[in-house]
């Protein structure tokens, strides 16, 4: 048993969470007037604090926020658009210039090299995609999204 | 643990539906958490007027970053960390202080078993009664606290957060939000102590 009052850090971890605190202080505010009294304060001003009315705004947020969002819907990737069919048009007036070419490309090539040229290839994308997409994830990772 | 896990479900729900160009999900996220962000707008900026703006500036940044968003935290954590961050900044810009500090520092560092009674009011075992009318005494003196321990007093024992969401929304240490909630309630008991005196004269 203690014969002092206890500190306001006491009394406020009694109120919030009884189990913490040690068994002299259990022993102790039942008995002492004031720190009982102190006990009391808290344990009221936190309930009271609880059933204050929570505040609104006086406006419609929702209505006022969503005439400011853009339309997701309505913008046609034009650029990207526009890239690829240049891309598209050139190699297929490339496959039709030189089509006695590209027919003969792989004659006379063995069957091993061709599969090691087409392995070398995949693999040589997998380790570029990789790396791209790590970069990728360090760059999104160093952004501050609050 | 579950609890969080659902909502973090149905937080990415309302997310993909976001991110997918289905503004509406936008306005069922903000229904769900305009209250949160109320009393952090209420608490920390006085100006009225100016509510209104800050609130929109902090659903369009959710809106702008809803695709940076980790589910690491409820959605309504996050809104709420942008809704605090946005005070902040609109108290800076206006060269407001958050907190006036360190006058209670001293009131409170080592403080030791038995000094707690050398406070002139904490001395008094009076016990504070709470009428229907005398709660608009205790929204006064939550008012009249400085603006950073009206929004822990508000967040913690109004909002019921958690210390950690409380942590996540300010970005402050553990040991602060603590120190400071405690602070923040002994000066609250204090005012009102001193209010229920003066009355009593």
């Amino acid at each position: 048993m203690i014969n002092e009052h206890l500190s306001e850090t006491i009394i406020q971890q009694y109120v919030l969470d009884k189990s913490m605190c040690d068994i002299f202080v259990h022993e102790h505010i039942p008995v002492c007037e004031n720190c009982w009294a102190r006990v009391k304060n808290y344990q009221l001003l936190f309930s009271e604090i609880k059933e204050i009315p929570k505040p609104v705004f006086e406006f419609d947020i929702a209505g006022l926020i969503l005439t400011k969002l853009p339309s997701a819907r309505g913008k046609f990737p034009w650029p990207v658009f526009t890239v690829m069919t240049i891309i598209i048009a050139g190699l297929a007036i490339f496959a039709y210039l030189f089509d006695d070419y590209l027919k003969n490309i792989f004659t006379g090539v063995s069957m091993m090299l061709l599969c090691l040229i087409i392995v070398s290839g995949l693999i040589i994308l997998l380790f570029q995609s990789i790396d791209t997409y790590q970069k990728y994830q360090r760059k999104i990772d160093s952004l501050n999204f609050y | 643990m579950h609890h969080l896990n659902e909502n973090i479900y149905s937080d990415r729900l309302l997310v993909d539906k976001v991110l997918a160009g289905h503004n509406p999900a936008f306005a069922t996220i903000i229904k769900k958490t305009e209250g949160l962000v109320a009393q952090i707008v209420f608490k920390m900026i006085n100006n009225t007027e100016d509510r209104k703006d800050i609130v929109q500036d902090i659903y369009l940044k959710a809106f702008k970053n809803l695709s940076g968003f980790k589910f690491q935290s409820k959605l309504s954590t996050w809104i709420a960390q942008i809704a605090y961050n946005t005070c902040l900044d609109y108290l800076q810009k206006k060269k407001l202080v958050l907190y006036i500090n360190n006058y209670e520092d001293h009131e409170t560092d080592g403080e030791e078993p038995g000094n707690a009674g050398s406070h002139s009011i904490s001395s008094e075992p009076e016990i504070l009664t709470f009428q229907k009318q005398q709660s608009e005494i205790l929204k006064a003196a939550i008012d009249n606290l400085q603006p950073l321990y009206k929004t822990l007093i508000t967040l913690y024992h109004n909002e019921e957060l958690s210390y950690q969401e409380i942590i996540e929304i300010t970005g402050m240490p553990d040991g602060t939000v603590k120190n400071y909630l405690f602070r923040a309630r002994k000066a609250l008991k204090n005012s009102l102590l001193l209010t229920y005196k003066k009355e009593d004269l």
